[in-house]
């Protein structure tokens, strides 16, 4: 197709894999760069723990950059890949889900730093967020569904039980709370909708990761993702529980989740930018190098 | 052979509903690693051992839409729709179908 078929292997656009491993050299480039991000975060924060306004100002904007990182990510994707496809539908879902939860990151922000009064439970983020469930859904649920004839016959059975029982066994415990301290239906169904929606985007995000887990391109990206949403939905979930059983507790530390969670996802549409969309220009500096 | 040019744009087909700059930069990916995009050299059993390194488990879904294809394809143009049924069974994976039609097609 390109005129160029002979002579190029071990040499591709996702980086030249090792005998060590199946995977390009830039995946672990990744792990290593998000890995060094949180722990410089946490240094951070660390240090910061007597300032408390400092740490408020420090956590936010952290988690919108992470978040806005992700997004400038997810847009260039939907620019390369446009809307053709599978994968141009789902990217351009998976962009919105991202353009309204980074909204809702800087209207919390807002509550939080910007105004002097305290954050209403639940807000237009809140609202925000939800919403967000829908777009990251349809890409997780489309996409699954495109592979899910190569899926390991009672896999689906299984993860889906097992998330069942762990966010069942959360979810009735929160509202039990939640009914006790609060009167109104609205907080009652925020308490529960975080962590009923992340356990309907845990079941495909973890089927997807079983599909492709062996594959050298389809592993990368959903390692990352699977990872991202199931840190979120681990937080979102012991954040819900905490807040409704312990209400007057000071909730601070949950925000590293969310932090490494955007950049997870940040980390997937980066694999998925290389990996998945033809570039010329790179593909023309392979074939020089091969040709000098 | 036409029956291989005709495979190779099944194939082209199948990989597109990713998206075409997906179907690029996985025919990329193919090529550097031996598999020719060229409809006269196209090889199929390269190509599917190559998807398997790439999508894992996976690369079945495109495997199995592709001989989906391409017998609905050889039944119009090649051979009876009987013929094939006779030799094909829907047990093996579908490379081994793929390849049950062409050898067919060879000895017809």
């Amino acid at each position: 197709m390109f005129g160029i078929d002979k002579g190029y292997s071990g040499n591709n656009l996702g980086g030249q894999p090792t005998e060590a491993s199946r995977f390009p050299v830039f995946f672990r480039v990744i792990i290593v760069a998000i890995i060094t991000l949180v722990a410089l975060y946490a240094l951070v924060k660390a240090m910061l723990y007597e300032d408390q306004y400092s740490l408020l100002v420090f956590t936010d904007l952290s988690i919108n950059v992470a978040a806005a990182g992700a997004l400038i990510l997810a847009s260039l994707i939907v620019y390369r890949q446009k809307l053709g496809g599978l994968h141009g539908k789902t990217y351009a879902a998976f962009a919105a889900g991202l353009t309204l939860w980074f909204v809702a990151e800087l209207v919390q922000t807002y509550y939080e730093i910007g105004t002097e009064d305290e954050v209403p439970f639940p807000s237009i983020a809140d609202a925000l967020w939800l919403l967000g469930y829908g777009p990251f859904g349809y890409h997780l649920f489309v996409t699954y569904r495109f592979f899910n004839r190569s899926a390991a016959p009672h896999s689906l059975v299984l993860v889906s039980a097992l998330t069942a029982v762990i966010f069942g066994s959360i979810v009735p415990v929160t509202i039990l709370h939640s009914s006790l301290l609060y009167d109104d239906l609205q907080t009652l169904f925020v308490n529960v909708a975080y962590p009923a929606l992340d356990a309907a985007l845990i079941v495909p995000a973890i089927m997807m990761f079983s599909i492709l887990r062996k594959g050298r391109f389809g592993a990368v990206p959903w390692v990352l993702l699977s990872a991202s949403i199931l840190i979120i939905a681990a937080a979102d979930s012991a954040f819900g529980y905490i807040s409704a059983t312990s209400p007057d507790s000071e909730i601070w530390g949950f925000s590293i989740f969310y932090f490494t969670g955007y950049l997870c996802m940040a980390g997937a549409l980066y694999c998925h930018n290389r990996l998945f969309i033809f570039n010329m220009a790179r593909a023309m500096k392979v074939w020089q190098r091969q040709n000098r | 052979m036409a029956v291989i040019k005709d495979l190779q744009a099944i194939t082209t087909k199948v990989l597109s509903s990713l998206g075409e700059p997906t179907m690029q930069a996985l025919y990329w990916e193919l090529s550097t690693q031996g598999v020719s995009t060229n409809p006269e050299e196209f090889d199929i059993k390269k190509f599917d051992h190559e998807m398997k390194k790439i999508f894992g488990d996976g690369a079945n879904v495109f495997m199995e839409e592709i001989y989906a294809r391409f017998k609905e394809h050889a039944e119009k143009e090649y051979m009876d729709k009987k013929q094939i049924d006779e030799i094909i069974d829907n047990n093996l994976p579908p490379i081994d179908r793929i390849l049950k039609i062409l050898s067919l097609k060879v000895t017809n």
